[in-house]
């Protein structure tokens, strides 16, 4: 059960975002077709649903090595010295990374300490800002989780190089 | 320039693209009085854009579609249609790509849905292999100029264009691509002596029809709505994704509840590690806005042209050479910002701009290394990226031509825009 959750929750989560995004969505379209009412919270929620479910994806295609880079140049360097091109290139990543999540967390405690409130819902801000220090927090450590399982080979990558455009 | 330099290094070293940004602009940002606080702030706003919301819907519904069996009714009617002209198959796999592009905003997508259906028919009736393929692959490359199409929406959003423009103006374009490549097509087919299935006579094709009647309205009720200025894209999106739920599990009842989960999870993975390109994107903009880049590379390159037409043909080169290593997306994201001043100083309309982008787009799906539907075609065919770009040239022969032919007439994209 715990295995699942760890193995599994950005992927989860990620989904349940989209289909609450479509479904917010879906509503707003009966409404505004269906019955000639605009809904004045549907765009906000849906938007908020989607933030969300950008970043937490951005942590489940860290674990599936899916995340765009341009790999022609490091893949004519010679086998011995990829491996540490690719971990400098993951180190400079996390470090990026570690600054994101501080700038986040320094916002998030601005916002709670001089709370800013969405314009429609009056959702407090510093809840929704929360979720890009938490989801690069996690992509540092889905990284960090992939070098423990994989030592400092290459990462494996799921069907193909990228999937899509 | 240091962040630009900065930027390349991180690339070169294959750094994560959205890192890559993150990391230039944070160098300039610790260098300047600005406070930390502005990335987060940067990472949500640029990400918090409406329009963006149809890049997961309509991503999403072609999972679906694909899963309900929505494109088996498509092709089948397609054979019956075109089947019979030589290179009959090659014609019915570029026709159908026309018709799914219609429905998805990704190339990749699209070879995906239509060539793995099609190439082992083709295979099956003497076509070669890589022939095969690289119609697959070119065919799909119209997944993103005909709309819907996910680069049109990330180039609406940073452009401040008007997305449906955007998505009326590739109509035409698709069109005309579509017939260049079905050109190029049946040419290597004649040559090669690949002829129709014999399946013209017709005879199948009122119970095709019936049969695949809500399939092959799909693109309509997508689509319709955005012509008719009824819908906004994002609308559309999530209309299709309902629509596509609806022929699914009420109308074939193919869908299950597991394969609507499955293409939730196929449309996390596909966007999860894009869409976050936005977020950065934005954040190294605002840098590069405050260093007048994007001003003063539009100097440089005005004292060299002042020609609007000369410099789209010198910007299409460029974007030619560097969509053979850089996955598109990721270079329209990256480049729209430095280049929009140059296009709108010039006075070249930001549509035709827009149109331009994506066919080099397209083009840099087919070359390698670094060509998005090659990799799919040889996923889907065992086939190696060197055997399948030989027979993929004449096509992008056939793109090109293309390209320089909406270059020279902006009428095309523009006719049917206001």
């Amino acid at each position: 059960m715990l295995r699942f959750v760890l193995g599994n929750a950005e992927r989860v989560l990620a989904n349940l975002c989209l289909a609450g995004l479509v479904l917010v969505l879906a509503l707003q379209i009966a409404f505004r077709y269906g019955l000639g009412l605009g809904l004045s919270w549907s765009e906000e929620v849906s938007r908020f649903c989607f933030v969300f479910f950008v970043y937490v994806s951005a942590s489940l295609a860290v674990q599936k090595a899916t995340h765009l880079r341009v790999s022609f140049f490091v893949d004519l360097a010679p086998e011995a010295a990829r491996v540490w091109i690719r971990l400098a290139g993951d180190l400079i990543w996390t470090v990026f990374n570690i600054l994101v999540v501080i700038s986040g967390v320094l916002l998030v405690e601005r916002m709670i300490r001089f709370p800013v409130y969405s314009t429609s819902l009056f959702l407090p801000l510093a809840w929704i800002y929360a979720v890009i220090p938490l989801a690069h927090l996690l992509m540092i450590a889905r990284l960090a989780e992939r070098y423990w399982r994989d030592g400092l080979g290459e990462p494996a990558v799921r069907g193909g190089k990228t999937e899509e455009c | 320039m240091l962040i630009g330099a900065v930027l390349l290094g991180c690339l070169v070293i294959g750094v994560p693209i959205f890192a890559g940004l993150g990391i230039a602009a944070m160098v300039e940002l610790l260098r300047s009085p600005v406070p930390l606080t502005m990335v987060a702030h940067s990472l949500f706003s640029g990400v918090d854009k409406f329009p963006l919301l149809a890049i997961p819907c309509f991503v999403l519904a072609g999972g679906i579609m694909g899963r309900a069996g929505i494109t088996e009714d498509i092709v089948r009617v397609m054979r019956i249609l075109v089947g019979g002209a030589p290179g009959g198959l090659a014609v019915v796999t570029i026709i159908s790509c026309m018709f799914f592009a219609a429905i998805s905003g990704s190339g990749p997508g699209t070879v995906a849905a239509v060539g793995g259906l099609l190439i082992p028919a083709m295979r099956a009736q003497g076509y070669r292999t890589d022939f095969a393929a690289s119609v697959a692959a070119s065919g799909g490359t119209l997944g993103i100029l005909i709309p819907p199409s996910n680069p049109l929406i990330i180039y609406g959003v940073l452009a401040g264009v008007s997305i449906g423009d955007l998505f009326i103006a590739g109509i035409l374009p698709g069109l005309l691509m579509g017939m260049l490549l079905t050109a190029v097509a049946v040419l290597v087919s004649l040559r090669r002596g690949y002829r129709g299935a014999g399946e013209a006579d017709g005879a199948g094709l009122p119970a095709a029809l019936r049969r695949g009647l809500f399939s092959l309205l799909t693109p309509f009720i997508v689509l319709g709505g955005i012509y008719a200025g009824i819908v906004t894209p994002v609308e559309a999106s999530v209309i299709a994704v309902l629509y596509a739920l609806l022929v699914g599990l009420l109308v074939k009842r193919t869908l299950t509840p597991a394969l609507v989960w499955e293409a939730l999870s196929e449309a996390s993975t596909i966007c999860g590690g894009l869409i976050l390109i936005m977020g950065t994107a934005i954040f190294f903009g605002q840098f590069l806005a405050l260093e007048q880049v994007p001003q003063r590379l539009a100097g440089a390159l005005t004292r060299l042209t002042g020609d609007p037409t000369v410099m789209l043909f010198l910007i299409a080169s460029f974007l030619l050479v560097i969509g053979t290593f850089m996955e598109t997306l990721s270079t329209i994201i990256i480049l729209t910002p430095i280049l929009l001043p140059l296009v709108r100083q010039l006075g070249i309309d930001p549509i035709h701009f827009g149109i331009i982008l994506v066919v080099t787009s397209e083009v840099g799906f087919l070359t390698p290394p670094l060509g998005v539907n090659l990799f799919v075609a040889c996923n889907l065919t065992g086939r190696s990226i060197e055997q399948i770009s030989r027979e993929v040239i004449p096509f992008i022969l056939a793109l090109v031509a293309g390209l320089v032919l909406l270059i020279l007439v902006p009428q095309i994209p523009l006719l049917l825009v206001r």
